[in-house]
């Protein structure tokens, strides 16, 4: 099966810092993958970068064949923060943003996702909670249609039952060619769902694994990647 | 992908916006303004004095006159504070992540954002231009307004085909000026945060200050020369400009600043391309 995904010899510095060294990763399509790393390890750098937000960089980034910015982010959906509008703004004039702005944002689909995350289209953002923001982030990526999803640390100030419905639904939301690559904290939440699991460490990808195989060699996904900072508790 | 079109519409939207605010706020501020007038004239704003005579009108043409007077004088300060914000909302745009995940390619995305905030000023001068022309024109029923009037409307039938290419040559500069303070400002902001980001971390605030400074000094410099040089050139490829003919000048200056714009958009867009990230959330 070809790549969904090419990320060849990619590095990335920043203030004088190193960020992301040589880093390689291939992603196939229709997989769940986990993007696991401590604060500060460059996740949100990698995706920004395979989302053409974040600049100056070297090496590749191919995402179905487009190495163009412009044309990555016609094929990818990435969970933004919405600073771009004020805090004004209803939910429903964002969705006529996005409607407008993106061809593949499907209306019905965020009507549906809406419904499910119960937000009001006549509420201003400045009315939401950081939770309710979240919900309304992950129903506007979602209903775009989308080769590869790219998800933030999205479920940060969701509750913990919300996120348990949330996490359970995402495999019904994507198409199943589409892939997700999502970065989290909660990794005992996610890791029901996880085809794969990337961890990134001292600046580059250290692991990629098949979720299987995890599971037949450790007790769980988070044991996994508790393993790769045991020497630095021991310390 | 996006469109230009799809991109252009949606970011005149977010423009218009401030114009409408602005334009609200000048037609408030007209309205103060005239009162106040109003009543500083003792209770005979109707009494105009057109040549020497002393014209009497209603009551409703002079503050409506008053009025579309005040919108006038107010206009310059409007539009003032209109290049100020649409300034700071361009610089926004360019950096917001939301604006920056739209899949266009950077040059349409730079070429429409300051093409949106410079129609969104025509905008802005279209609707006190009506404003002003509909609150004036009852005052075309006083007799003397209207002698004066077809007196400089017969004059100007008199200009010749110079003065109208004259007129259409200064137009055209203003738009070429206006765009250049876009691009300008946009150098400025654009190259003083591709330095930042190479500068080592944990730099304190008063250094990136004094660096910001230094770079808006050496890109004023910078400007200051490329300007002499590009009018030099222009000059030289020009050579009848020494003997003053005026079509010759203008057309000199149009063309030095048509380069002097298409060269800072370039920077711009090589700046935006290459170097500038969109500000994470």
């Amino acid at each position: 099966m070809s790549d969904l995904l090419q990320v060849k010899d990619l590095s990335y510095k920043k203030n004088q810092k190193m960020i992301l060294k040589d880093v390689n990763l291939n992603l196939s399509s229709g997989k769940i993958v986990a993007l696991l790393g401590e604060n500060g390890a460059g996740k949100t750098t990698l995706m920004r970068i395979i989302a053409g937000v974040a600049k100056n960089y070297r090496g590749e980034v191919n995402l179905e064949g487009s190495t163009k910015e412009a044309e990555r982010k016609a094929k990818l959906s990435f969970t933004d923060g919405l600073t771009g509008f004020s805090d004004s703004t209803k939910i429903k004039d964002v969705v006529k943003f996005y409607a407008i702005i993106f061809q593949d944002f499907d209306e019905n689909e965020f009507t549906e996702l809406r419904k499910f995350m119960k937000l009001d289209p006549e509420m201003k953002l400045s009315q939401l909670s950081r939770g309710m923001r979240e919900k309304l982030i992950i129903a506007l990526t979602f209903a775009r249609k989308a080769d590869l999803y790219l998800l933030d640390e999205p479920f940060g100030g969701i509750d913990a039952m919300a996120r348990k419905k949330i996490i359970n639904s995402i495999i019904l939301w994507k198409e199943e060619k589409a892939t997700i690559l999502i970065s989290d904290h909660f990794v005992n939440e996610i890791s029901s769902l996880l085809d794969e699991v990337v961890v990134v460490k001292d600046h580059t990808v250290l692991e990629h694994k098949s979720a299987d195989d995890i599971r037949q060699n450790h007790k769980s996904i988070e044991e996994y990647y508790e393993s790769f900072y045991a020497d630095e508790d021991d310390e | 992908m996006t469109s230009f079109n799809t991109l252009f519409n949606r970011m005149f939207q977010e423009k218009s916006r401030a114009v409408y605010l602005i334009y609200l706020i000048q037609a408030f501020s007209s309205l103060c303004f005239s009162l106040w007038m109003i009543f500083s004239m003792r209770g005979e704003p109707n009494v105009m004095m057109i040549n020497g005579h002393r014209e009497v009108t209603n009551h409703l043409i002079a503050y409506l006159l008053i009025f579309g007077v005040m919108m006038f004088i107010t206009s310059f300060f409007a539009n003032f504070v209109y290049w100020i914000i649409s300034s700071v909302k361009n610089e926004k745009i360019n950096r917001s992540q939301t604006w920056r995940l739209i899949p266009i390619n950077d040059t349409e995305f730079l070429l429409s954002n300051f093409g949106t905030a410079f129609i969104s000023y025509l905008w802005l001068i279209i609707l006190e231009g009506i404003t002003v022309a509909v609150t004036c024109l009852p005052v075309l029923t006083v007799n003397e307004v209207r002698k004066n009037l077809s007196g400089f409307f017969e004059e100007s039938h008199r200009l010749a085909v110079q003065d109208w290419w004259s007129l259409l040559g200064a137009l055209v500069l203003v738009i070429l000026l206006g765009y250049a303070w876009y691009a300008i400002v946009s150098l400025i902001n654009l190259s003083s945060r591709s330095i930042m980001d190479f500068l080592p971390n944990g730099s304190s605030k008063f250094i990136m200050f004094i660096v910001r400074v230094v770079i808006i000094i050496a890109i004023i410099w910078l400007l200051s020369k490329a300007t002499t040089v590009v009018f030099g050139a222009i000059s030289n490829f020009i050579p009848f400009l020494a003997d003053g003919n005026n079509d010759l000048q203008m057309s000199g200056t149009l063309v030095a600043f048509l380069l002097f714009d298409v060269v800072v958009t370039l920077i711009d867009i090589l700046l935006l391309n290459k170097f500038v990230e969109a500000k994470q959330n």
